[in-house]
């Protein structure tokens, strides 16, 4: 169960450095939502609509596929307040990535170099990792 | 895109749990996000999820605190017995006062009022949002299961899931949480590139010891 499996929004490919949030937004206060890092992780969000374009798919997804596509007993629950991502998201489970996209997507993700911690330290410490 | 009555169905854990394989998360429809949505609209965008094949809910005590469990409860009453609705104890008491418990009897009191909030009158999937370091997993893994497992009407589904940053759980999974019962919760893998995806799908391996030998095939 991959949860925030959009990386809390950021893999959907709206979100960049100009992007403001609502003070209520809990990213305001996580490492990897800071300008810097969505300027710089803005990098991969790049290489997955290169790889998605080919495809016919956007970045989320792939990203969706790529999880799916893990092992059969992976349920990723991405999150949405407008129907057209819900519809978006949905599409990426009818889709079958080639071995070819799926070693497209690992090679771009880890050719990136993503900046940012998930949490601040008092967070993480309560994930216990 | 029209109605999708065929989205896959994926199982979790082996207790025969069945659910569509992508759930939808909850949290930002009315909590932490910039753009929560009205009463209304939250109501309408999670029955559109179920039109369109969704069968699996996720939701905790935490979000709002208990408000989010109420607008998914509300929304998902009149297909109850066509969804599987996941929700999680341990960061909020029953005021909804920030905690880092998983102490049994504060399980079993919060987790009565989200049967209430939810609206069932059992839970498909309850689970521990954060490690207690004070209370042993296999202490939270049996709490709600055997015979004072609360009051009448609260059935916890026998089954558990563990977040994948247990480090007890995820070392021992057979002996602490039974290897049938452990479902991993991985964190947010999407954002972080390929190496956390790889530790993602390592951890979670390491939490499925008996499962059959993994696939790239989508099974249909």
């Amino acid at each position: 169960m991959p949860y925030s499996p959009l990386g809390r929004g950021f893999l959907a490919g709206a979100i960049d450095e100009h992007t403001t949030f609502d003070s209520a937004d809990n990213r305001n206060t996580l490492p990897r939502f800071t300008v810097e890092a969505r300027r710089a992780n803005q990098a991969l969000v790049d290489h997955l609509r290169a790889i998605g374009q080919r495809a016919g798919m956007t970045p989320a997804q792939l990203a969706l596929a790529w999880l799916l596509a893990q092992a059969a007993w992976i349920v990723p629950i991405p999150g949405t307040t407008k129907v057209h991502r819900l519809q978006e998201n949905l599409r990426a489970a009818a889709v079958e990535l080639t071995s070819a996209d799926l070693a497209d997507i690992g090679r771009a993700a880890s050719q990136t170099v993503i900046m940012g911690d998930r949490y601040p330290v008092d967070l993480e410490e309560k994930t216990n990792r | 895109m029209g109605r999708m009555d065929a989205l896959d169905k994926r199982t979790l854990g082996t207790g025969g749990l069945q659910v569509s394989a992508l759930g939808l998360g909850c949290m930002g429809l009315s909590y932490h996000r910039s753009a929560t949505l009205d009463r209304n609209e939250a109501i309408a965008l999670i029955r559109e999820a179920v039109d369109l094949g969704v069968t699996f809910f996720d939701t905790a005590q935490v979000y709002g605190p208990f408000t989010n469990e109420q607008l998914v409860g509300d929304a998902l009453a009149p297909v109850r017995d066509q969804v599987v609705i996941a929700t999680k104890f341990g960061e909020v008491d029953a005021n909804g006062h920030p905690v880092r418990s998983s102490r049994p009897e504060l399980i079993k009191h919060t987790t009565d009022a989200s049967l209430a909030r939810l609206r069932v009158e059992t839970i498909d999937l309850l689970y521990q949002h954060r490690v207690d370091p004070d209370v042993p997993p296999e202490e939270v893994a049996g709490t709600g299961q055997g015979p004072d497992r609360g009051r009448q009407g609260q059935v916890l589904r026998p089954f558990r899931s563990w977040r994948a940053d247990d480090p007890p759980c995820a070392r021992r999974p057979a002996r602490h949480c039974g290897p049938e019962r452990v479902l991993a919760v991985v964190a947010a893998p999407g954002g972080r590139g390929t190496p956390g995806l790889r530790r993602a799908g390592h951890r979670v391996r390491a939490l499925q010891p008996a499962r059959p030998r993994l696939s790239r095939r989508r099974h249909r």
